[in-house]
């Protein structure tokens, strides 16, 4: 009876100690989740008739977030991915939790804040909401920030490894201004790999990124920003991007449409320009973003550019119909040859604050084939795409959880 | 006889409910060291760009489920953005880690429970509904009932 009372009274104890912790710290947990239709209805070769592909259901990102405040000023946040990836190894799915973002933060004051752990550089508004689907319009980020588009096109993005950064604003009337002062580790071009790292474990590389944003906002409805990076290292390319090619039953594509040559380890400079804006006059939204990377390998200079703009209107704060223009140019890509349109025109609506449905219809077209010198000498090894242009149409559902 | 005495339960009536009726109260707990706040302040407190008390302390947004007469007085009309608008707001600052989700309420007493029951916690609720669990805070420098006061 004794035992049984000093072991209620250590239960009522630890539950009040993993009580009092768990209202002191703060702790929220929390998430979001895009559930997709892709229907690819018509593509486009200058050579062979239109080919369909099979629709696709799938969930395409299920995101855990935890946020904490464990003591005053601190600020801890995780962000856990749960998804399926294709092993190639063994020929089947296998689910991953990858660690998405961690990192802490210490808040002196609005104006000086300091964040470290892995997370996306502060690179413009679209870094800013990258994993913020449920918050945006369209089915489809832009193309800059899909993993995809990420791995193949070589992006502008300093992997979210090990960074640094220092940030904070100032607000007086409806005139705001900040600023980000930002350090990032990078990764090695294989980051699992024991040859990139040393007897601690710890992923040794020569990918540095140093950066900078200011960001202005002169009204509560006009807003921008400036970002400049710099970025050195090994970065690991796959120079084109496989787009679902037919294949045969040892997986070998059977329609020259996407050759898919290997990745390649390259070293290279890149100094990155970004301008963002956003204007929301009334139920109107209109948003954009510029980026220029300049970049220099070895023997050969040349230049990304990515632009995006977005204008959408409300009606009765549920349904916002939208259009969105990317535009991609980057001339050691053969598959877009050197350019790919994005045409999007859709609507979202929102039955209430948890769930956003969503429809879009895309319209992809590519650069000329001619254009560029860079990209003549590049096809000379590297077989050519046969794409010309091809519409997809998306639905999806988006829902945030707390 | 009548009259006169239906006229003062009138004006008696008219002065109970009085200048707070319509109005819209800023309130926090008791034990919070603030007991004024500029419109500035809110804007940014609701804005999520202003995350801590001065003593360090987190703060602790409150917001009312649906947009109803008091919450279009407190977005639209004095913050100068609509409901839907300041949600959108915070779920991109919630998904990115840079604060908590705000805690929802259908009532305003809903609320009044919260903010007295937690330090850090601020909300909005109708003047006449206010109790005195909490502490009404002044905001640049008015208290609700005053002639200047904005919140109205």
């Amino acid at each position: 009876m004794k035992r049984a009372i000093i072991l209620g009274s250590c239960i009522l104890v630890w539950l009040t100690v993993v009580e009092c912790s768990y209202s002191q710290s703060s702790l929220r947990i929390y998430g979001y989740g895009d559930l997709i239709f892709r229907d690819v209805f018509e593509r486009e070769f200058p050579n062979t008739a239109t080919i369909d592909e099979p629709k696709t259901f799938s969930l395409l990102r299920t995101h855990f977030l935890v946020s904490a405040t464990p003591i005053n000023r601190w600020r801890m946040f995780v962000n856990l991915r749960f998804k399926n990836a294709a092993d190639l190894t063994e020929g089947r799915l296998k689910g991953e939790i990858e660690l998405f973002e961690g990192w802490f933060q210490y808040t002196h004051s609005r104006a000086f804040n300091v964040r470290g752990g892995r997370f996306l550089s502060p690179f413009g508004y679209f870094n800013e909401i990258h994993v913020a689907s449920p918050a945006y319009n369209t089915v489809v980020l832009p193309l800059m920030f899909e993993d995809d588009f990420i791995r193949t096109a070589g992006g502008t993005i300093i992997p979210p490894n090990s960074n640094l950064q220092v940030f904070g604003d100032h607000r007086r009337g409806h005139f705001k201004i900040g600023y980000s002062l930002y350090i990032g580790n990078g990764t090695a071009p294989d980051e699992i790999a024991q040859a990139n790292r040393d007897n601690l474990n710890f992923d040794v590389n020569d990918n540095k990124g140093t950066g900078f944003r200011l960001a202005l906002d002169p009204t509560d409805n006009l807003g921008g920003g400036l970002s400049l990076y710099s970025e050195k290292g090994v970065f690991n390319v796959v120079p084109q991007m496989q787009l679902r090619a037919d294949t045969d039953g040892d997986g070998v594509p059977d329609t020259p449409i996407v050759p898919v040559p290997l990745p390649q380890e390259v070293e290279e400079e890149r100094k990155t320009v970004g301008l963002d804006f956003r204007f929301t006059p009334g139920d109107f939204e209109l948003r954009g973003e510029f980026i220029k990377s300049f970049i220099d390998i070895t023997g050969a200079d040349y230049d990304k550019t990515f632009y995006f703009v977005n204008l959408n209107y409300t009606f009765e704060e549920r349904f916002t119909p939208y259009f969105e223009l990317n535009v991609y140019r980057d001339p050691t890509h053969f598959v877009f040859r050197s350019e790919l349109r994005r045409f999007t025109l859709g609507a979202a609506f929102r039955p209430n604050g948890f769930v956003t449905l969503k429809a879009e219809f895309h319209n992809h077209t590519f650069g000329d084939v001619d254009e560029g010198e860079d990209f003549a000498q590049f096809v000379t090894r590297q077989p050519a795409s046969n794409f010309k242009s091809f519409q997809m149409f998306w639905t999806g559902v988006s829902f945030f959880f707390n | 006889m009548t009259s006169i005495l239906l006229a003062l339960l009138f004006i008696q009536l008219t002065l109970a409910i009085g200048p707070a009726a319509g109005q819209v109260a800023i309130i926090v707990n008791k034990e919070a060291a603030v007991r004024d706040i500029t419109k500035d302040e809110l804007k940014s407190v609701y804005f999520g760009e202003l995350q801590q008390w001065k003593d360090g302390d987190e703060i602790v947004l409150t917001d009312r489920k649906d947009n109803d007469v008091i919450a279009m007085k407190f977005y639209d009309d004095f913050l100068g953005r609509n409901q839907r608008k300041v949600r959108k707001l915070w779920l991109r600052k919630v998904l990115r880690g840079e604060i908590r989700p705000p805690e929802s309420f259908n009532t305003d007493g809903g609320i009044i429970k919260f903010v007295a029951e937690n330090k850090e916690a601020i909300g909005f609720v109708s003047a006449a509904s206010v109790k005195n669990s909490v502490r009404v805070l002044s905001v640049n420098g008015k208290n609700p009932g005053n002639r200047a006061y904005e919140l109205k």
